[in-house]
């Protein structure tokens, strides 16, 4: 369902729900929030660690000036406040991920405030965004996860990692608008490059805040967070399904308890975490170990001229300059890198159908198969603007011009010159065609008798001997003609 | 609100969330003792605090650090400390959820 | 006083290493031989670190060989508090939850120091995580007052101040978060100075307070003293709330005598019924030598200032009880054995490891900041701390300085306050609000007592205002000529040349 009331089963009376997404992004720094151990993917548990990820006794934080640009730059791109001054807060908490027993985070004066973005056609709240550095990773062991686990193994490579917090007023009535909400964050967050936007690697964490009630109604109903969503999926038919058990409940006069809740794919259910733990006393206080910083509205303009096109912006730019149409402009803007290298091709040639065609339907494929991104590949928009033409110019069939395709992208030579090398130009001397047509002919009398007795689809079938006889090298539309003329003439 | 004495309930409270394993001489010791530093704190309500700052004004600018890596360390070397460590892993008992 | 020849100040020393005619690896080895004598009875040094010293002694003497010019004190043997880093050397902080910590990096002071080649001889006993008065909440040790050795020696930097007052060293640091370098040094005739807050880099310091905290020197001498701070001091990227301001010559300024100087005589502080009278003579003594260079005096209040311990024990407590959740058995220090699961870990952990006054501090600063409180104490007493730094900065539009006691007795006897923990917190009723406002403030020896214990008077500055100070410290020193003050005992025993 949809929709953004429901009707319940045994009352008359018809619920809406109420949803804000907590997001957390990774961002792109080369060393950590408060240190200056690497970010970098993939290390060896603990080898990206310092005294002070390791919260050793006697260690001081500085803060990392490109993470509080990158959160400055999403901020902006939430059309968010930035502050003119914002500070660091100890949050409290124990657990064995969390080396100082403290997480730096942001209360009271977070950097960015008050922002939205559009969602199908609605506005959402962005309520603020805010910096806090990552705690460790744990592997439980003795078990298949945490229940049961006799040990657990700490890695605190993750620890100080920057994380910025984006967290959307209760604005959204619908699962579908959640997963455009967090689809279009994702998009946004990758597009101006200050987070790779991955829920399944976890550089993108989603928790949804979920209550419902009546229709109308403008108090809120009790809310119980999902944690942990690691697809937009997941996060659609958790949403569904939370909505659907919070109004039986409601319906049938229980409490909602507010706590946490884990989707269960397998069962396709939402599950209490259970915590041993009361609601936790974060004891927040300013953390005294950094001060306040001051943020210039000349410095927010430095940032702000550096931002890149958004997603919106692209996309209406590529319908409007390049005529293209809705649905292949928003294929290329959701594809970031296709949609990069549309615009540098664009400067080559001006059949960008064709350029989308190519990029969206056989590079895609190649790309899919091989396992690559394009920018691993060897593709150059030079040489795909130069496919296009020869193309379009007659020079080579689209036949060939598929064939081209996996040494464009895995080799170093122009579509000319491989071309030449090859001898692929197409055949479009009438004499020749001619030639060819006539000794496919010979080679299917029956096919005449056939096409003449009105069966004119075997045409196809000789039109495609004589493309297989010129190695694909013949031009296609004067293979017909001129197949058509023999037979007649016959 | 303030507390002129604290309860052998508010010790235990706080000492959970302080992760303190207190015995029961302890818990009334502390009971006696934070009453009587709280009895000290509590000439602090004699004060007309209205429209006093939390936050020091300082002209100090905030310092910052530039996004590379100035110092490599020995992992071995920093966990040389460590209590129990399981090849690269620091290791602790089972955490009840 | 015996006629035995002076004891040699650090400078004097580090002159002699300088000109060839003392070795840098005599004199280490003299103070170990002293430190082998003496601190049985002191009881100052938790740890010595016997290799390093000597790699950096045979340092110095090398570059006197080659005829390398020496830096500022390079030679000087030096203690440290042991919740200063020194890699490679134990950080107990007189703690059982650190005992076998072994620091993996030096903290920044201690790059300074190895970089002017003063050899660090060990490290020494302080009240447990710098908590206490009377260095008597350590885990380990119970130090010693050298001028009276049934007398605690002050805290909670005690053990620096008894090994330099037992004439073992001639140097060391302490770290001052209500007063802990200024009180000690007051109990036992000692210079010290708690710099301006960011003056020194708290990296590599293992933190109490945080916006308190400070490394503090002592030393016999206000010229020892000014070398010292100028060798520590300065900006540090490794320390956000650290200073940007140059630092000026300290060493020189002690020569450049007060003129015209404008002193204030703190209304609360000296009219205060606890003061011992002793203390009162040694004030009136300091004013006739002040008033003997022409500077004036005038009675300033500072009206909030009796608000300043209970403000004080909101902020520091609140501040550990954050700065010591990281203790918890996973990465280092002591781990409880045999806990059943993480949350026990923690809990046992903790309970063994930590001592009653550090555990009193970190419930009182836990609930200081649990939910629905925090208005009412920790927001509270950080506004109660605005108006103190405003009282300062009226007093100082009208006055240079200030003068004042550092305690309101001289060091009591061991064992006498541990029974109630107000009346230990108000020992620091002088100190204290020093902290809170950030300023600096340099404890001297301005006499002695009936008894013979000897009283130590604060003097009290603006922000930055170390130079001001150490001239004026040094101008009272040459005139009660209570310089390189050491119980008789002990002018002998040591490194007297």
């Amino acid at each position: 369902m949809s929709t953004a009331s429901m009707a319940a089963q045994a009352s008359q009376t018809t619920y809406e729900m109420v949803i804000g997404l907590e997001v957390h992004i990774q961002l792109k720094t080369t060393t950590k929030l408060f240190s200056d151990a690497l970010t970098t993917f993939g290390a060896d548990p603990n080898e990206q660690t310092t005294p002070i990820c390791l919260g050793m006794p006697g260690v001081l934080p500085v803060v990392n000036e490109k993470a509080v640009e990158l959160a400055i730059l999403t901020g902006l791109a939430l059309n968010c406040h930035i502050a003119e001054v914002t500070k660091f807060d100890r949050k409290h908490y124990f657990y064995p991920d969390l080396p100082k027993g403290y997480q730096i985070s942001q209360y009271d004066m977070p950097i960015c405030y008050d922002g939205h973005i559009d969602v199908l056609g609605r506005r959402i709240g962005i309520e603020r965004a805010h910096l806090e550095e990552d705690a460790g990773k744990l592997v439980h062991g003795g078990a298949d996860g945490l229940a049961g686990s006799t040990y657990s193994l700490v890695d605190l490579n993750r620890a100080g990692m920057p994380l910025l917090e984006i967290v959307s007023r209760p604005d959204i009535r619908s699962s579908e608008e959640a997963r455009v909400y967090g689809e279009t964050l994702r998009n946004l967050v990758r597009y101006i490059d200050v987070c790779d936007g991955n829920l399944e690697e976890g550089s993108m964490r989603v928790d949804v805040n979920i209550s419902v009630r009546p229709t109308g109604e403008t108090k809120l109903g009790t809310k119980t967070e999902l944690k942990n969503m690691n697809s937009f999926r997941y996060i659609q038919k958790a949403i569904e399904y939370e909505a659907q058990r919070q109004i039986a409940l409601v319906e049938s006069g229980q409490a909602i308890v507010q706590e946490s809740r884990l989707w269960n794919e397998a069962k396709g259910i939402t599950e209490s975490m259970r915590s041993k733990e009361d609601a936790h006393d974060y004891r927040y206080f300013p953390d005294p170990d950094l001060r306040p910083l001051t943020i210039s509205r000349q410095q927010v303009d430095e940032i702000g001229a550096r931002m890149p096109e958004l997603p919106h912006q692209r996309l209406a730019r590529f319908k409007d300059t390049f005529g293209l149409s809705d649905y292949d402009a928003t294929q290329l803007v959701d594809a970031k890198e296709l949609g990069d290298f549309f615009d540098r091709t664009a400067q080559h040639t001006k059949n960008y159908k064709a350029i989308a065609n190519w990029l969206m339907g056989d590079i895609t494929n190649v790309l899919k198969t091989q396992q690559q991104s394009l920018g691993a590949t060897t593709l150059t928009p030079e040489n795909l603007a130069s496919m296009i033409e020869l193309t379009d110019q007659g020079t080579i069939s689209s036949a060939i011009a598929k064939k081209l395709l996996p040494d464009l992208m895995a080799g170093d030579k122009t579509p000319q010159q491989l071309v030449d090398e090859k001898g692929l130009a197409q055949i479009s001397d009438t004499g020749a065609i001619e030639a060819m047509c006539k000794e496919v002919l010979e080679a299917n009398p029956d096919n005449i008798a056939q096409y003449k007795a009105g069966k004119t689809k075997v045409l196809g079938f000789l039109v495609g001997q004589v493309m297989k006889a010129s190695k694909g090298k013949a031009n296609p539309q004067m293979i017909n003609d001129i197949l058509i003329r023999i037979i007649e003439n016959s | 609100m303030t507390h002129a004495s604290i309860s052998q309930d508010d010790v235990k409270h706080v000492a959970k969330l302080a992760r303190l394993e207190l015995d029961d001489a302890e818990v009334q010791q502390l009971a006696t003792d934070l009453s009587n530093i709280l009895g000290l704190v509590e000439t602090l309500n004699e004060l007309d605090l209205e429209g006093v700052s939390d936050t020091p004004q300082t002209s100090q600018p905030a310092l910052y650090r530039a996004d590379e890596q100035r110092h490599v360390y020995d992992r071995a070397h920093l966990m040389r400390n460590a209590p129990e460590v399981d090849g690269q892993f620091f290791r602790v008992p089972k955490i009840l959820d | 006083m015996t006629a035995s020849p002076a004891p040699s100040t650090a400078l004097d020393l580090h002159k002699q290493i300088q000109s060839g005619q003392l070795s840098a690896q005599a004199l280490l080895e003299q103070t170990f031989n002293a430190i082998k004598a003496v601190d049985g009875d002191i009881d100052g040094f938790l740890h010595l670190a016997e290799n390093q010293a000597q790699q950096t002694a045979e340092q110095v003497d090398q570059a006197v060989a080659t005829g390398q010019p020496l830096p500022l004190l390079a030679g000087v043997p030096i203690a440290l508090k042991d919740n200063i880093h020194v890699q490679g050397v134990r950080s107990t902080c007189a703690s059982r939850i650190l005992e076998n910590f072994v620091a993996p990096f030096d903290a920044t002071v201690t790059t300074k120091l190895n970089a002017h080649m003063l050899p660090i001889v060990g490290k020494t006993n302080l009240d447990e995580f710098a908590m206490g008065s009377s260095c008597e909440n350590s885990a380990y040790k119970l130090s010693k007052n050298p001028w009276d050795t049934s007398r605690v020696p002050g805290g909670s930097s005690g053990g620096s101040a008894a090994v330099v007052a037992s004439n073992q060293v001639p140097l060391a640091l302490g770290s001052d978060t209500g007063g802990s370098v200024r009180l000690p040094a007051a109990f036992c005739a000692l210079y010290g100075i708690k710099p301006t807050y960011g003056r020194v880099s708290r990296y590599g310091l293992v933190a109490y307070g945080s916006s308190l905290d400070q490394i503090s020197p002592f030393a016999r001498t206000t010229k020892d003293l000014a070398a010292l701070l100028k060798v520590i001091a300065g900006f540090d990227p490794m320390d956000s709330t650290a200073l940007s301001d140059e630092v000026p010559d300290y060493l020189a300024l002690c020569d450049q005598p007060p003129k015209q100087l404008k002193v204030g005589l703190v209304k609360e502080l000296m009219d205060s019924d606890g003061l011992q009278p002793d203390i009162k003579a040694a004030i009136d003594q300091s004013i006739q030598h002040l008033e003997g260079l022409g500077a004036t005096f005038q009675t300033v209040s500072l009206p909030h200032i009796n608000y300043a311990v209970a403000s004080y024990y909101i902020v520091a407590t609140a501040e550990a009880s954050s700065n010591l959740a990281r203790y918890d058995g996973v990465r280092y220090g002591l781990r409880a054995e045999e806990a059943q699961d993480i949350y026990h870990l923690f809990t046992q952990t903790r309970e063994q490891g930590f001592g009653t006054e550090v555990k009193r501090r970190i419930m009182l600063g836990t609930f200081a900041l649990s939910s629905g409180y925090y208005d009412a104490y920790y927001g509270k007493a950080q506004k109660v701390r605005q108006l103190i730094r405003q009282d300062f900065e009226t007093a100082f539009e009208q006055v240079d300085i200030l003068l004042c006691p550092a305690a309101p007795f001289t060091a009591f006897k061991l064992g006498e306050k541990v029974a109630d923990p107000v009346q230990m917190y108000l020992t620091d009723i002088a100190t204290i609000p020093v902290n809170l406002a950030g300023i600096p403030g340099l404890s001297f020896p301005a006499g002695f007592d009936s008894s013979g214990l000897p009283i130590g008077l604060q003097l009290l500055g603006p922000h930055g205002a170390e130079g001001t100070l150490f001239s004026v410290s040094q101008a009272l020193e040459t005139a009660s000529g209570l310089s390189n003050c050491l119980p008789d005992v002990y002018k002998q025993q040591g490194v007297a040349v």
